[in-house]
């Protein structure tokens, strides 16, 4: 009985725990009115900067190192019996199933996680322990669509920018190992060989796993972290939670949309 | 009347236990709460405006009801004409100094960029913190934080003004401060202020009454 009765509340708090974020995802995405009002769209779009300045921009550098390293492994797990002539399409072929398609978008969001998602969720966990929530409550003021939306937001678009970085700077490690392999090959030519492989359905599944990604790390960040109550130690608690559950959503969102894109 | 509080009940367990608060204020009046126990003071300034839930009794500001169940929206609308200068903390981290003192004025309010900028710097000239426009809300101490939280109540011309005790621990002249700058916004639309203190009134105070557990009283009674 007492098994029956754990198994029952914990499929009730997770049922619940769906319906929260549901909602709260509705809340997010929900058009506004208030955009309308220029003055609030002004304090909405000074948050989304901040916001993707802290993701987006400040991430660039671990971004682009660990895109360096990836770059130079997958030039050094280029088989090492292929001909020359062969060498440029075995790296293309390598580069867009491995760097593009998979774990560009993988990496990024575990960058994405590791820098802003903890970062937000402590950041709206203070809000709520340091009564700041309570605070623009009294002003009058609904936080959701001043504060929460402009840093939802700026999650995809941030996710979507170090993916760009990071393709860019592992081609460019790529390009630099794979020039003493073939000292007659041009950047130009890399970069033809590659755009002649990608298809228009390969733009399209990363720019959704990057979204979609985004929309996940942002999403726990602001639940986990508006959920917190009043005591310091839950905001370590909140991040633990929210990260392991962005962690899993990232990478089984990935694996779907990857087998039902190309298992075809 | 711009505020009336109706046979006020509050129990937020054993450190808050308030009952029997009445009284009223109007818009010329200025209303100190002396409470020897500041925690009392914030409880009863809070449930004013409705953030208490085991409340029971009636506030009324402006003749519309404070307390009871209704949507967030429209408890949020409520709240618009009240500014509410906190004693502790009560700024938002995710913005400046600048930004948190325009912020109510930027939510409720159709104003331009300009006239944000030009208000802004004038209620930051009159409470004294021009200095500190720039500045991050970390970067404050606690006094400086008071005077950053007046200055955001009173950039919306509010009907109604709640001081939660922040004249305890200033200086004199950081009194003073407080004292011109709201009677400044008070020359020039006339708004009720109350005020809970322990030691400290505003030279503005009309009426002063004394918080107990069973209710309101005259000093010394």
């Amino acid at each position: 009985m007492i098994g029956i009765g754990t198994l029952g509340n914990a499929v009730r708090r997770r049922v619940q725990r769906a319906g929260e974020l549901l909602a709260l995802l509705t809340l997010l995405v929900r058009p506004r009115a208030y955009l309308g009002h220029p003055a609030r769209r002004r304090i909405v779009y000074t948050v989304f900067r901040r916001q993707f300045r802290d993701t987006g921009v400040q991430a660039m550098s671990v971004t682009i190192l660990v895109a360096l390293l990836v770059g130079f492994l997958l030039v050094f797990m280029l088989p090492a019996t292929s001909a020359r002539e062969q060498l440029l399409p075995t790296f293309a072929e390598l580069y867009l199933l491995v760097i593009v398609r998979e774990v560009g978008p993988v990496m990024c969001a575990m960058i994405l996680i590791a820098r802003a998602g903890t970062a937000i969720t402590a950041k709206i966990g203070y809000l709520k322990i340091f009564r700041e929530y309570q605070s623009m409550h009294i002003m009058g003021i609904d936080p959701v669509p001043l504060f929460f939306v402009p840093i939802f937001w700026a999650f995809p678009l941030a996710m979507l920018l170090l993916v760009v970085y990071f393709n860019l700077f592992a081609l460019v490690a790529a390009y630099l190992s794979l020039s003493p392999l073939d000292p007659g090959l041009g950047a130009r030519t890399l970069l033809d060989t590659l755009l002649r492989r990608a298809d228009f359905q390969d733009a399209l599944v990363v720019v959704l796993k990057c979204v979609v990604s985004g929309f996940i790390v942002g999403l726990y960040s602001i639940y986990f972290g508006s959920k917190m109550r009043g005591r310091l130690h839950h905001v370590t608690q909140a991040m633990h939670n929210a990260t392991t559950r962005q962690f899993i959503g990232v990478f089984t969102v990935n694996v779907v949309i990857s087998v039902l894109v190309y298992s075809r | 009347m711009i505020l009336e509080v109706k046979d006020l009940a509050l129990d937020r367990g054993k450190e808050v236990h308030l009952r029997g608060i009445s009284f009223a204020v109007d818009a010329c009046e200025c209303l100190v709460i002396r409470s020897p126990i500041l925690l009392l003071g914030t409880a009863l300034l809070e449930a004013l405006i409705g953030l208490e839930e085991r409340v029971e009794g009636q506030v009324l500001f402006n003749g519309e009801h404070m307390l009871g169940d209704m949507p967030l929206q429209r408890r949020l609308a409520l709240r618009r004409n009240i500014g509410y200068v906190h004693r502790v903390g009560g700024l938002i981290s995710l913005l400046n100094v600048r930004e948190n003192i325009a912020l109510p004025l930027c939510y409720h309010a159709s104003v331009t960029r300009a006239q944000v900028a030009e208000l802004t710097d004038q209620v930051a000239d009159v409470v004294g913190i021009r200095e500190l426009l720039g500045r991050e809300v970390d970067e404050l101490d606690m006094v400086q934080m008071r005077l950053v939280n007046l200055a955001r109540a009173l950039i919306n011309r509010p009907r109604l003004l709640l001081v939660d005790a922040i004249l305890e621990g200033m200086d004199r002249q950081q009194r003073e401060r407080v004292a011109s700058a709201v009677g400044y916004f008070r020359g020039e639309c006339d708004f009720g202020v109350v005020m809970t203190a322990r030691t400290r009134d505003l030279p503005q105070t009309t009426r002063v009454l004394e918080l107990r557990a069973d209710g309101l009283h005259q000093p010394g009674e």
